[in-house]
């Protein structure tokens, strides 16, 4: 097992010794035809056991930190191509950059805060970044009780969604859209208030696993429709990007995302010219006139209708 | 190989339209996405002979606002996915060319046809002479009047030129040739020729008009 040292983050707390032991595994090196040349997948350690049994849910072991062959200027701000959020596209852009720069060959985004009407695909916008970049995407409802209740024997406390994921995917930085900010209770927001603070988050208790955790390499995207009533405790650690409705024919490339998206959540071939252009008139005509906002979710689940009362778009 | 990459419009443009030609008589049109260092990527062909690829790259070409729209399904479902839009599109493209060509062709002729098609008219307004003229079937207005103080002078040169309607062609050259006035003058001086004649044979009615019960006898 060969060893590299990658850790460059400011905010990385340098002492912790699982942060600094990122490896590079050649039984995991993963060809990349992508790019025509070979892309090894570096590693880190995420848990500490306080356990002797061991971490629960196999925590125990190096993680994969993936996207590192998505940061290049044909990687992911450039497959994303959501002009229709520029300021998120010059994000991307630049933290994609910024990684390059600092030698961190994996994908990161510094604890983000998309702020935009509900409708306007935020939960979208994370789904596209990781798959974009390559890297396992999870959902994290602050109105889930499991959150904040205090779980007493012989009840199993059980880990938030995002740890779940990360058992299960391997990988030490997954994409977490943290959802439901606005109405949350306050004990989900200091939870994540400390899952996003640089300076805890790489040494996060978590007793339902008996270990230690670093989230620092996770990418959390924290929604919200009215982020001035965050705590500002949690607003001062998020890189907030205001997101607009989308308008005019950015509305047609966004179906074509949806369609996209829906086509590889149900599993369905690629549908047909004519029924990407019959969905096409069908939200272009559902919108009206003057045209009226049409929410992510509606659109989602009218392209869901139309592919299913077509019959179109068979299942692979 | 000739390769043109679409008419030099939009360069900077996200996706574009070429087509590379070869020798042999087949062309490759192809959808292309620029990428970040400047360069493009294909992420749609389509091979043809050299005719239809050039009409489709044409009317690609036309469509500029569509390239973004074919781009992004082809990047996000495939190239199959546009494949039938654009090769359909331009297929009915050139189709509704075709037809609208024939339907223009039709009409010219039709036109034409009745360009040659000159109507004898008689006019009794209200105010103002009584008149004649004549009409092209393509046409709204008569472009030749003859006007007169009375109406029975107005019919009998209508008794005349109602049995001269093969020659409205003939008349209406003149007519260009020469002018109103001079037409004006053929025909009455042809009336009074005819009026002669039907006087000799012994056919002419009485009255102010000689030519009443003439049937274009010579």
């Amino acid at each position: 097992m060969r060893r590299t040292d990658a850790s460059g983050d400011a905010a990385a707390p340098m002492a912790l010794p699982m942060v600094r032991s990122l490896l590079t595994r050649t039984s995991d090196e993963i060809a990349s035809t992508e790019a025509g040349r070979v892309h090894s997948v570096p590693a880190m350690e995420v848990s500490k056991c306080f356990s002797a049994r061991g971490a629960a849910l196999g925590f125990d072991g190096p993680f994969d930190l993936l996207g590192g062959d998505r940061l290049g200027s044909d990687g992911v701000a450039f497959r994303l191509a959501m002009d229709w959020h520029p300021g998120l596209m010059r994000h991307v852009a630049a933290v994609c950059g910024d990684q390059r720069v600092q030698g961190r060959s994996w994908f990161r985004m510094p604890p983000t805060l998309l702020a935009g009407p509900d409708g306007v695909g935020r939960t979208h916008i994370g789904r596209r970044i990781a798959t974009e970049a390559g890297l396992p995407h999870v959902t994290l409802d602050l109105h889930d009780a499991r959150l904040v209740r205090r779980e007493a024997s012989p009840d199993v406390p059980e880990p938030v969604p995002p740890l779940v994921a990360m058992a299960m995917t391997r990988c030490a930085n997954p994409v977490v859209s943290v959802i439901n900010a606005d109405t949350a209770p306050p004990p989900a927001l200091a939870l994540v208030t400390r899952l996003v603070d640089p300076a805890l988050n790489r040494r996060i208790v978590v007793d339902a696993l008996s270990t230690q955790l670093d989230l620092g390499q996770v990418t959390w995207l924290i929604q919200s429709s009215a982020p001035d009533r965050l705590p500002d405790r949690l607003c001062d650690r998020l890189v907030r990007i205001d997101l607009q409705v989308p308008d005019g024919e950015a509305i047609e490339f966004m179906t074509i995302d949806v369609l996209a998206e829906v086509v590889s959540d149900l599993g369905l071939r690629p549908p047909g010219g004519d029924v990407v252009e019959a969905v096409l008139a069908r939200v272009g005509g559902r919108r009206g006139h003057p045209p009226r906002v049409v929410r992510m979710r509606e659109l989602y689940d009218d392209v869901v209708a139309h592919l299913q009362d077509d019959g179109a778009g068979s299942p692979l | 190989m000739q390769t043109s990459a679409d008419a030099g419009v939009a360069w900077d443009a996200a996706f574009r339209p070429a087509i590379a030609v070869g020798g042999d008589g087949c062309a490759t049109v192809s959808l292309e996405r620029r990428l970040p260092d400047g360069g493009h990527a294909v992420i749609w062909s389509h091979a043809c002979d050299a005719m239809e690829g050039r009409a489709m790259a044409e009317w690609m070409s036309l469509h500029p606002r569509l390239w973004e729209r074919w781009g992004r399904i082809g990047v996000r479902l495939g190239a199959d996915a546009i494949g039938p839009l654009i090769v359909t599109g331009a297929m009915q493209a050139a189709a509704r060319e075709a037809e609208v060509e024939r339907e223009r062709l039709a009409q010219e002729a039709e036109r034409a046809r009745l360009a040659t098609e000159i109507t004898l008219y008689t006019f009794n307004p209200k105010k103002g002479p009584p008149a004649l003229g004549f009409e092209r079937g393509c046409d709204d207005e008569t472009f030749w009047r003859m006007r007169f103080d009375e109406k029975w002078e107005r019919d009998r040169v209508v008794d005349y030129l109602r049995r001269q309607k093969p020659r409205f062609i003939e008349l209406e050259a003149y007519w260009r040739e020469h002018g109103d006035l001079e037409l004006e003058r053929l025909v009455l001086s042809e009336m009074r020729a005819a009026e002669q004649r039907a006087k000799k044979l012994g056919i002419a009615a009485g009255g102010r008009r000689p030519l009443r019960f003439w049937r274009g006898e010579q």
